[in-house]
C-alpha cells in the first residue's frame, strides 16, 4: 500500500443523516410496540365486555412483529449486538479482534445478500397474484417484504462494517508501522 | 451435508459469530450445494416461523419486564422479600433469590432479571461479607430461575416448537420453579451459617406492613396476570399485553416513577431485544426445518429407538445432552432446534409432552449460567464489573444445586403435571 493513500471519510450530511435515520427507526420500532400493546389489549376487552371481535387484529399484531424483528435486525447489526458466544473475541489482541469480527460481517452479509434474494423473488410472486391476508384482506406484499428490507438492510450494514473494519485494521497497521524506529 | 450442518455451524459458533448467522449461513449453504427444493422455501419457513401468535407474548412479556425496571415496580418487590425474610440468616441472599423468582412472575427474560437485581442487591451482598465469587455466582444462577416461573419465554418457544399448550406449560412450571427457589435458598442459608453472616436484625411486623402496602400494586401483578389467564379472561398472549398495560398504569399513577418518555424507551428498548431473540428463531426454524427435511430426527430417533432405552435412561440422556449444549448454545437456539429432534421420542416412550417441555426447560435454565457460553454469567459481568473467571467458579455450587432440582424434576413427573392438569 503507498504511503501517501488516503481513505476519504464519509460526508457529515450523509453521517447526519444516517444518524437520523436510525434514531427515527428506534423511535418507530417502540411506537409501533405500544401500539401493538393497545390493540392487544383492546381486542380482549372488547371481546369480553362488549361481546365485539376486532376482525383482523391477531393478523396485524402478528405482521407488525415480524416488522419489528426484522427493522430491528438491521438496527441490532448496527449497534453490533447480535447474540454471540464472544468468548474468542474477548481474549484477542485488537487487530485479530478486528479481523474477526470482520470476517463475522462478512458471514452476516453472504447469508444476508443470499435470503434476500431469495425473499424477493417470493414476495415478486406473491405480488403478481395479489394475495391478500384472510380476515381483513391485508395486502401480503407488505407482511413478506418485511423480510426482503430486513435481509437487504442487514446485508447492507454488514458489508459496510465489514469495509470499515478494513480500513480500521489498515490504519491501524499503518499507525504501528509509524510508530517502529 | 454433514460439513454444512454440523462442521460449519461449529466452527463458526467457536469463533463468536453471531448466532442467528450461524444458522443462516448453514442453510444458504446447504441450499446452495446439496438441496433440491427451490431456494424460496427459505422465505416460506423464516416467515411461517415468525407468522404465529403464539410467539407475540414473546415482545409483550419482555416489554412487561423493562417497564418493570423503569417504573419501580421491581424495587418495591426486593424491599418487599426483604422485609418477608428479614430474620432467616443469609436473609440478603435468600432474598436475591426470592427477588428472582418474583420478578420471574412478571418479566419473561432471564438477563433482564439478573441486571435489574443484580444492579439493586450486589452492593449490600458485598457490604455483609458474601464475597465477589458467591455473590456474583448467586446472581448468575438464580437469574435463570425466572426461566421457570411463568411467564416464559422458554416455554413459549417450546410450546411453540412441540405444539403443546402454553397455558398448562406455563402451569407445570410454578412448582418445578419454587423447588428450584427453594433449594437455593437452603443452600444460600447453609452457607451464610459457615460464612457467619446471620440475620439482618428482628422480624419487624410493621415494616413488613409498609412494604406490603407499598409493593402491593406491584406484587398483585403476577397474581393478576396469572389468574387471568387461568380463570380464562384471556390468552397468554393476551396476559403480555395486560401485563404491560398495568406496568404502565401503576408505574405512571400509582408510584409515579414512569414518564411518557420512560415508556417509550423501555418499548424501544423491549423491541430491540425482541429482535435480537426472534430472529433467531427464524433462523434456527430454518435450520432445525432442513434436519428435518433430511431425515436428521428420523435417524436419530431411529437410532435411539434400536438401543431400547426405557424412558429413564431416555430423560437422563437428554439431561445430559442438553447440560452439554447448554454450556454451548443459547436457550432459544437449543429448543427451536433441539424439541423437533427428541419430540417424536418422547411420544413413542410415552413421556408426558408437558412434563418433557419443564425437563427441558429446566435444563436450558441451569445452561442460562454454566460456563463457558451462559448468558446471565456475561450480563452479571457486564452489571457487576466482576472478572469473568471469579463467575465461572461462584457459580459451580449452584449449578450442583439446580441440577439435583433437575433430577428431582426428571424423575417426578407429578410434580410437573399437578397444576397442568388441575388447572
Amino acid at each position: 500500500m503507498p504511503d501517501d493513500l488516503h481513505i476519504p471519510a464519509p460526508p457529515a450530511i450523509a453521517l447526519h443523516l444516517a444518524r437520523i435515520a436510525v434514531f427515527a427507526a428506534r423511535a418507530l420500532l417502540g411506537t409501533l410496540l405500544v401500539g401493538m400493546m393497545l390493540l392487544n389489549v383492546a381486542n380482549a376487552v372488547c371481546r369480553y365486555l362488549f361481546g365485539v371481535v376486532l376482525i383482523g387484529a391477531d393478523e396485524l399484531l402478528v405482521f407488525a412483529m415480524i416488522w419489528i424483528v426484522m427493522i430491528g435486525m438491521i438496527l441490532v447489526t448496527i449497534d453490533r449486538r447480535h447474540i454471540t458466544l464472544d468468548f474468542l473475541a474477548n481474549r484477542l489482541a485488537p487487530r485479530p479482534r478486528i479481523a474477526l469480527t470482520m470476517f463475522h460481517h462478512l458471514i452476516i452479509a453472504i447469508g444476508g445478500t443470499y435470503a434476500a434474494v431469495q425473499c424477493l423473488e417470493f414476495t415478486r410472486r406473491v405480488a403478481t397474484i395479489g394475495q391478500t391476508s384472510m380476515a381483513i384482506g391485508f395486502p401480503m406484499l407488505f407482511a413478506h417484504s418485511a423480510l426482503v428490507v430486513g435481509f437487504a438492510g442487514t446485508a447492507l450494514v454488514a458489508a459496510v462494517l465489514l469495509v470499515s473494519g478494513g480500513t480500521e485494521l489498515f490504519t491501524s497497521d499503518r499507525a504501528t508501522k509509524t510508530k517502529l524506529p | 451435508m454433514i460439513w454444512t450442518l454440523a462442521v460449519l455451524p461449529m466452527a463458526l459458533l467457536l469463533l463468536g459469530t453471531p448466532i442467528f448467522g450461524i444458522f443462516l449461513i448453514g442453510a444458504v449453504a446447504t441450499f446452495m450445494l446439496f438441496l433440491s427444493v427451490p431456494p424460496v422455501a427459505l422465505h416460506q419457513i423464516t416467515f411461517g416461523a415468525m407468522e404465529n401468535y403464539a410467539l407475540l407474548a414473546v415482545p409483550f412479556f419482555i416489554f412487561a419486564g423493562e417497564l418493570m425496571s423503569g417504573s419501580g415496580i421491581a424495587r418495591r418487590l426486593i424491599v418487599w422479600v426483604l422485609a418477608l425474610i428479614s430474620r432467616i440468616p443469609g436473609s440478603l441472599g435468600v432474598a436475591t433469590v426470592g427477588a428472582c423468582t418474583l420478578i420471574g412472575a412478571i418479566s419473561g427474560a432471564s438477563t433482564a432479571t439478573v441486571a435489574v437485581v443484580g444492579k439493586t442487591l450486589y452492593p449490600g451482598l458485598i457490604r455483609e461479607g458474601y464475597g465477589v465469587r458467591f455473590a456474583s455466582g448467586l446472581l448468575s444462577s438464580s437469574g435463570s430461575i425466572d426461566i421457570m416461573i411463568p411467564p416464559s419465554i422458554a416455554m413459549i418457544l417450546f410450546g411453540m416448537a412441540a405444539e403443546q399448550s402454553i397455558a398448562k406449560l406455563f402451569a407445570a412450571g410454578v412448582l418445578p420453579g419454587l423447588l428450584i427457589a427453594c433449594m437455593m435458598s437452603g443452600y444460600v442459608v447453609i452457607m451464610a451459617l459457615r460464612m457467619r453472616i446471620l440475620t439482618r436484625g428482628e422480624f419487624d411486623f410493621a415494616r413488613l406492613r409498609a412494604a406490603t402496602w407499598d409493593a402491593g400494586p406491584a406484587l398483585l401483578m403476577p397474581i393478576f396476570v396469572l389468574a387471568g389467564i387461568y380463570l380464562g379472561w384471556f390468552s397468554p398472549t393476551e396476559a403480555g399485553g395486560f401485563a404491560c398495560l398495568y406496568a404502565i398504569l401503576v408505574g405512571r399513577y400509582v408510584y409515579r416513577e414512569m414518564s411518557w418518555k420512560g415508556v417509550l424507551d423501555a418499548a424501544t428498548q423491549a423491541a430491540f431485544i425482541t429482535a435480537q431473540i426472534l430472529i433467531i428463531v427464524a433462523t434456527a426454524a430454518l435450520f432445525s426445518w432442513i434436519l428435518t427435511v433430511n431425515g436428521v430426527p428420523q435417524a436419530i430417533t431411529g437410532g435411539l429407538t434400536g438401543l431400547n432405552l426405557p424412558p429413564w435412561a431416555f430423560l437422563m440422556a437428554v439431561n445430559v445432552i442438553l447440560l452439554i449444549v447448554g454450556c454451548f448454545l443459547d436457550p432459544t437456539s437449543a429448543i427451536i432446534v433441539l424439541t423437533p429432534l427428541f419430540m417424536p421420542l418422547v411420544k413413542a416412550l410415552g413421556i408426558d409432552p408437558i412434563h418433557f417441555g419443564i425437563v427441558m426447560t429446566a435444563n436450558i435454565a441451569i445452561g442460562m449460567f454454566t460456563p463457558p457460553f451462559g448468558l446471565n454469567i456475561f450480563v452479571a459481568q457486564s452489571v457487576l464489573g466482576v472478572p469473568l473467571d471469579t463467575i465461572y467458579r461462584g457459580v459451580l455450587p449452584f449449578a450442583v444445586v439446580q441440577i439435583a432440582a433437575l433430577l428431582i424434576i426428571t424423575y417426578w413427573p407429578g410434580l410437573s403435571l399437578y397444576l397442568a392438569t388441575a388447572l
